[in-house]
Order: C-alpha cells, then structure tokens, then sequence
C-alpha cells in the first residue's frame, strides 16, 4: 500500500479557528484519517516526535513573537509543502489590524503593565518570513477549501487557483446587494471570494475575511464608499480588520 | 474539423508510454490513447492542438510534437510551467492520461505542396514545429527546400539539436541554430551563431517570393520575426504563425482565447500574418 | 386576425395546465427582495409586472458551477446534469432572445451536453413587458418561446410559437376566448445596440480611459448578463481517487481571463474592457457581426460605480423619444 502522507498542523499567533475547520470536517474526518497520517497536530493531540518530516504542513497565524517564527523556521525545514492556512497567515489578520496605529511597546505596557518581552515582533503575516507553496484564504478558511486541499495532495497537486470577488458569488446567489439596494458599507467588490458570499447571503456585509482579490480596484472601492458617504477613517478600520496591508492607490 | 461524439467533451483514456529529459524543466513524452481515440487523432494536421488532461490537475492545450505515430501513439514535449504541467512532471510510465481532440486549424500542408518551407522556431516554440518539420521530411518530395532556424536562449536549453543535426546531415533539411548567450567561447560540436532570430533571418538568403514561412515562439519575437519576414519579399499570406492563448474549452465556447474577433481555439491556433495585421492586439 | 384570449381569472387554471410540462417557476419577489424566478405555486406568488430578474434565465441553463466530468481512478466520465422538466413563465423578450443567442452558442456544431440536457426539458412562456429607464429591445430580433403572453387588462392575448405551445393551448381549449383584440405593446424607448464596429475599441471616446479607472472588475454585469456564458474550467479531486471537473461562470475583466502560464494576453482593464466590448457587441467567430446585447439593462444596473458600456457605442440612446404604439408587427416578430 502506498504511504500515507504526513500532515502537521499547527498555529502560531491566531485564535485556532483555522485549525478548528480541521476539526469541523466531521463527516470527512474519517476518510481524511484513513489516508493521511497526521503526525503532528499540537491542537488536536500531543505532538510528534521532533525530526519528524512531513509532505505537507498547514500552518495557521501571524508571526508576533520569536517562539512563532521560530517554530515557522523549524516546520518550513521539515516539510515539503508549506501551506499559508487563513488569513492571519497570509495577510497578517486580526492580530496585525492596528500595527499602525501604535506603538507595540507602549501597547505591551498598557495591556500587561510591565516592560514588553524581549522577542516581540510587531505581526505580521508568515508569508513575509517564508516561501510558500500554497494558500487558503478566510477567517475561518471554508470546509470545502481545505478538503479540497487534502484531496488534492492525494492526488499529487494542489488545488487550482481562482480569482474572483465576493460579488460574482454573491451575485450569483441571488443576493440583495447591501452596497447599492441598501447603502451599506460592504467590501465585497475587492476582496476574494470562494466563501459563496456567506455573510452578504444573510444580510450581514462583506467585511473582508479572506483578503484582497488580485485585480482589486482599491482606489475606487474607497472613492465609491466614500461619494456614498461613508467616513474615510470607518472605510480604512474596516478594510484593516483583516488585512492591514491595503495598497489604498491600487488600481490596476 | 473536429472529432465526433463524446471524445470533443471528454478525454479518452490514455497511458503514459514514456518520457524522455530533454533539459532540466522540459520533458518529451510518449503517451498510448486508447484504441477509440486513435481513429480521430489520426486525422491530425501539424500545428493542431490536443487537450491533454492529467487526472486531478486539470487540462493543458499542448500540440503534437511528431505525427501519430500508426499504432495510435503520440509525441508530446512538455515544460513544467503551471499548475497541471507540476503534476505531470511527477507522472511516471502507466500513469493515466486523457486526451480530446485534434482541435483548431493547422498549417496548411495541402497549400504549402510544391513550395519551399522555411521553419522559425524560438524556444519551445520547436515542439509545434517538430510535428511539421516531420510532416514535410516524410513527405520530403512533394515540398521545395525545407529551412530550419532555430533560436534557444543557450545551448543547454536547446532541444532535439542532436536529431535536428542529424536530419541536416542527410540532407533532409537546411539547419541554423542561434542561441542568445554563449558565455563560454565554442557551443560544442554543433555549428551555432550567437544572437537573436531575427538577427539570423536578416543575413538569410532565400527564395522570398515562392516560401512558406511557419512561425512559433515566444510572443516577443513574433512582431520583428514577421516584419523581417515581410520585408525579406515573404507575402503575409504565407508567413503563417502559431498563437499561444488560454484555450479551456477547445471548441470555441470558453471564450478566454480570443485574438481580435477570432477564436485561437478554432480559427487558430495557425493563422497567417495577412489576417493577424488586421487584429491590433494580435502580435 | 382572432387571437386566443385568458382571462385573467383564468391564469391559475392555465398554471395547472402547465404543470405537466415540468414544475413551474416565474418572476417572483424574494425574501430579500430580490426579483427572481422561482417556483411558482399560485398565480398570487407572481409578479406579473415585474421589471426583471436580478439573475437572467441563464442560470436554468448554465448554472454558476456546473460539474462537466467525473474522475475516477485516472478516468473521466461525462457528468449528465440532473435536469428536471421545468416551465420557465413569464420571460420578457430581452430574456428570450438571450436564450435563442445561448442556444447558437451551445446547440451548434457538437452541441453541449449539460445545457442541450437542459435545454429539452424547457418551456418557454413569454409575457409582454413595459420598458423602464435601462432597457431597449428589438421585437423582432429571434427569440426562443413556445407561448407568449401579451399583458392587457384583465387578461392576456395567448400565442403559440412553437407545436409544444400548440399543444398546450389545444389541451386548454376551454380556458381560452377567442377576441379581436391585438396585442397591445409599449415599444421600448430604443432598439438595443446593433453590432459594432469593432474599430471603435480604440475610438478617443474618453469614456474607454475612464471606465478602465473606475471598474470594480466585481463581475457583476457579466453576471447579470442574459447573453455572458464564458466559463472556468477547474478540477477537483476528492479524498475518495475521485473527484470532479467543473465549469463556472468567469468574467473577462477578471484578471485570469487572458493568463496563461508565463503571460497575460490582456494585462490592463482597459484591454479587458475592450475584450469585454469586442465579445458583446461584435461577437467572437462563429458569431462575428452578431451582437449579443438584448437590451435588458441589467449590466448598466447593476454596475456599482455606472458604467454602461452603451455610451461608447456610436449610438446615442439616452434622450431618444419614447414611443408607445399599437404594433402589429410585434407580435410576428417571435420565432421558435
């Protein structure tokens, strides 16, 4: 019989929602066990042995401490394919939304009120730090996006790529749109669709989860936000929920 | 023309047969269709394309690199460059393939009977050509002189140079080969100019007026590679051109491969430069 | 000329009578207050006066994802849609016409198996529309319909267009009076774009330079298109060795749309608009000379920031008259 493919799945600074996806795949779990050989996953069970290797490793966060990239170093080294797992991974996410805003140290003190670590690094998504070999979007990334990964790796590849908005999906579904029929402040033109415009479908606007969308028209996604009157500062904190890195001047 | 029933829509099965390292990233393979494709493959024309599917990746145009062969196999030179050619890169010897197809026009071997032919090939651009290099070889008596130039950006890079020259010693064809760089002085045991295609098709002497010109290559050198051709006394109705475009469908429906109001997928991918000057975005 | 008459309190008995064609959908309101077509079970859920749909009927025929094959253990098998017998009521015409263009596009030369298995199984009824400030259509461009219905007062004027709509209106001879009435039509306030030149893609029209700054490339307009159909073709294997091939509804101002590996054959958006326009309004080979706007509007209502590809044709659309007249032609204009 053919070896099994070792996963690791691991986290570094993030809530675990990513990692939680995993474990949300109840009816694929099964199946997923019986081909893959999940060799180290901190979250889900004690961890492997330390020279471990493995075909594929799904990494969740951001990097804000040494330990975080430390353990980024030592999971690149150890597998053949590192896959960028979530938002915070690729863009940096929750943890990074308010870099600019302040100052790290000054923030340290106030929330812990004592001097900061010595190895705290201002977040920042991994894929500064590493060469990645794939990446699945969203906060939490969708069920399907991950299956459609472990079945890919099966299959010797990785899953094909796809580009398009949150409004093509949204559209598609039928959705009433929250940005022109109700006035509302939603993102769904510019950032990356493949969730099936969840939110939007249930009224609530896109809030930019899973990041900008490659042919993103960022500059007149804020023009047209702002003629309808929306406040520029309100358009930049949401956009930087989830990704702190807009290139606001971007048009083509 | 295109091939009847299920086989336009869904790959045939077919076998990997053999592959064959020809540089680093690019690769030639031999792949077995099953009996019930070989019929429609049989009808293929050089410069038509296949859509070759490798299961759990996706599908790729890709054309033939030789004639099929009588027993049904065919000759594929393939670069790692994406997504689906990662993955057949992995495949190894009785790995499962699919393939759909002969799709699009060709060259127009019919129209070209009689008349010399001289070939332009950039880069992989050689692949497509090799299927009519062999066409006209095999068919040797019933085209005027046939001209290889061919240009690789180094000698390692350059691919089927051994069978190439071997073909010229028999007198079969008129080889020149260029590359861009040669760094390190002699370019071995093959005679090869340093410099760009169209700088070796500028010191061509040939009989301009009668020659069918077919072109494939990197996109780049296809403006001065036309130009110079023109100028040289080649009628634009005769200096043909492969295109490379993103062609899903093959059969004109997809709609990603457009060149001005034509379809590469089914107008193409040969068309003549007499019908490309009219497109502006064509070159 | 006599004309078949249904009254409209004989509407709910004409639905039964289509009910053995496939289960009917029409222009209804959604929860969310979208109009779209959806099952119908009594006449009280349509909206016979609806503008239209925010989705064309398109989405009958070629759904958003569409698996196209199924994989195997390396091999590939057709993936025959599941196709029920369906009655689409209550098309405007823009919506038919853009149906009789899909059928060019996907019934010709080895004709489409997903959307020819759909396609059998539609009934098409027309219903007469009043034009609103987006949409222009031509009457007698060919529209795909088996019975249209032209809106009066307390009634409709019934037309068969095609044997199946013969045989239902036979199979409701009670249902139907007969009436000297003509059909009484809001001819709209201008026909639809007639193809292009395909020149004027590089015309000086600022409009080009200033559409390409503002598109959201949001794909909205394609998708609201009756006439768009280009599609992604991806592949996905499953935990089980097998997995699927499927097509999904793409956009070419998208920026995949011109990549192939190692290049982009249309870099800008304002290649891909002019991509865009060349396609809709000059049409791709076979299709050359044809245009596939029919006029609905949707695209221009749809777009977030305003554009409406139409203002850089060589037509000037906005201001032209309105006309409301009695045309006997209209109602000849159908074809199925």
């Amino acid at each position: 019989m053919k070896r099994k493919p070792k996963l690791a799945i691991a986290g570094l600074t993030a809530c675990s929602g990513c990692q939680l996806t995993f474990l949300n795949c109840e009816r694929e779990i099964p199946t997923i066990l019986d081909r893959f050989q999940v060799s180290f996953f901190p979250l889900g069970e004690s961890s492997g042995g330390d020279d471990e290797r493995f075909d594929a490793a799904l990494i969740e966060g951001a990097v804000s401490t040494a330990q975080d990239l430390a353990t980024l170093f030592a999971l690149r080294r150890a597998s053949r394919l590192l896959i960028a797992f979530g938002t915070c991974a690729l863009f940096g996410g929750v943890a990074a939304m308010n870099n600019q805003l302040c100052d790290r140290a000054e923030l340290f003190r106030s929330v812990y009120g004592r001097e900061p670590e010595k190895d705290l690094i201002p977040p920042a998504p991994f894929t500064n730090f590493v060469a990645v070999d794939f990446s699945i979007t969203g906060c939490p990334p969708e069920k399907t996006d991950l299956v459609a990964l472990l079945g890919s790796l099966l299959a010797g590849t990785l899953p094909p790529t796809t580009c398009y908005p949150v409004c093509m999906e949204c559209r598609s579904r039928e959705n009433s749109c929250l940005l022109l029929d109700r006035d509302e402040l939603c993102l769904g033109p510019i950032i990356q669709g493949g969730c099936n415009a969840r939110c939007p479908a249930t009224g609530i606007v896109c809030e930019g989860c899973r990041g900008p969308v490659s042919q993103a028209n960022v500059a007149q996604e804020m023009e047209l936000l702002l003629e309808r009157g929306f406040d520029r500062e309100d358009i930049r904190r949401r956009m930087s929920r989830f990704t702190p890195g807009w290139n606001y001047e971007q048009r083509d | 023309m295109t091939p009847h029933g299920a086989t336009v829509h869904v790959p045939a099965p077919a076998v990997l047969m053999e592959r064959r390292e020809l540089t680093g990233d690019t690769s030639l393979i031999r792949i077995a269709p099953d009996p019930s494709a070989t019929g429609w493959l049989s009808s293929y024309i050089p410069g038509q394309f296949i859509q070759l599917s490798v299961p759990g990746a996706g599908e790729i145009p890709v054309s033939l690199a030789d004639m099929p062969r009588q027993n049904g196999i065919i000759e594929l030179c393939i670069r790692r460059v994406g997504h689906v050619t990662d993955r057949l890169k992995a495949l190894v010897p009785g790995n499962r393939l699919g393939v759909r197809g002969p799709f699009g026009v060709g060259f127009p071997v019919q129209r070209m009977k009689g008349s010399p032919v001289l070939l332009l090939a950039g880069g992989l651009g050689i692949a497509p050509l090799r299927s009519l290099l062999y066409y006209l070889v095999r068919n040797r008596e019933e085209y005027g002189e046939i001209t290889l130039l061919y240009g690789a950006k180094e000698i390692r890079s350059m691919l089927f140079r051994d069978e190439l020259a071997e073909l010229a010693l028999r007198r079969k064809l008129r080889l020149y080969l260029t590359v861009d760089f040669a760094p390190q002085g002699p370019t071995g045991d093959v005679e090869c100019a340093v410099g760009l295609l169209p700088d070796l098709l500028k010191g061509f002497r040939f009989e301009a007026n009668r020659t069918y010109a077919a072109v494939c290559g990197p996109p780049a050198v296809y403006r001065c590679l036309a130009s110079e051709l023109e100028e040289a006394g080649v009628a634009p109705e005769r200096i043909l051109l492969s295109l490379e475009r993103r062609m899903c469908c093959g059969i004109g429906r997809c709609c990603h491969c457009a060149v001005g109001q034509l379809l590469c997928c089914t107008d193409g991918p040969v068309f003549p430069l007499s019908v490309l000057r009219q497109i502006p975005e064509a070159l | 000329m006599r004309m078949s008459w249904l009254p409209q309190g004989h509407l709910e008995a004409f639905l039964n009578l289509l009910e053995p064609y496939g289960t009917v959908h029409g222009p209804t309101v959604l929860e969310n207050g979208v109009t779209a077509l959806a099952p119908i079970t009594s006449p009280d859920d349509l909206e016979l006066k609806y503008r239209h749909t925010l989705i064309p009927p398109k989405k009958y025929l070629l759904p958003f994802r569409d698996p196209i094959l199924t994989l195997n253990d390396g091999c590939y098998r057709p993936a025959p849609p599941v196709a029920p017998n369906l009655v689409l009521f209550g098309l405007h015409r823009c919506d038919l016409q853009a149906i009789s263009y899909l059928d060019r596009v996907f019934l010709g030369d080895d004709p489409d198996p997903n959307y020819a298995g759909r396609r059998e199984r539609l009934t098409l009824v027309g219903l007469s529309c009043e034009p609103d400030d987006f949409c222009y259509c031509d009457p007698a461009q060919p529209a795909a319909v088996d019975l249209f219905l032209d809106q009066a007062e307390n009634g409709f004027l019934v037309t068969p267009h095609s044997p199946r709509g013969e045989k239902i209106m036979s199979e409701g001879t009670g249902l139907f009076l007969s009436s000297d009435h003509l059909p009484s039509l809001l001819v709209p306030l201008a026909p639809p774009p007639t193809p292009q030149d395909p020149e004027l893609r590089f015309s000086d029209n600022p409009l080009w330079e200033e559409y390409a700054r503002i598109c959201l490339s949001c794909g909205a307009c394609s998708a609201c298109c009756p006439t768009c159909y280009c599609f992604d073709v991806r592949e996905y294997p499953s935990l089980d060795h097998g997995g699927n091939r499927l097509r999904e509804w793409d956009n070419c101002l998208f920026k995949k749309h011109g990549e192939v590996a190692g290049g982009d054959f249309r870099r800008s958006r304002l290649d891909r608009l002019r991509y865009r326009f060349l396609h809709k309004y000059c049409g791709f080979s076979p299709l050359q000379g044809v245009t596939s706007c029919v006029g609905c509007g949707r695209c221009a209502k749809a777009c977030p920031v305003g554009i409406d590809l139409r203002n850089v044709l060589e037509v000037t659309y906005r201001g032209a008259e309105p006309a409301t007249t009695r045309d006997q032609a209209t109602g000849t204009g159908e074809v199925s």
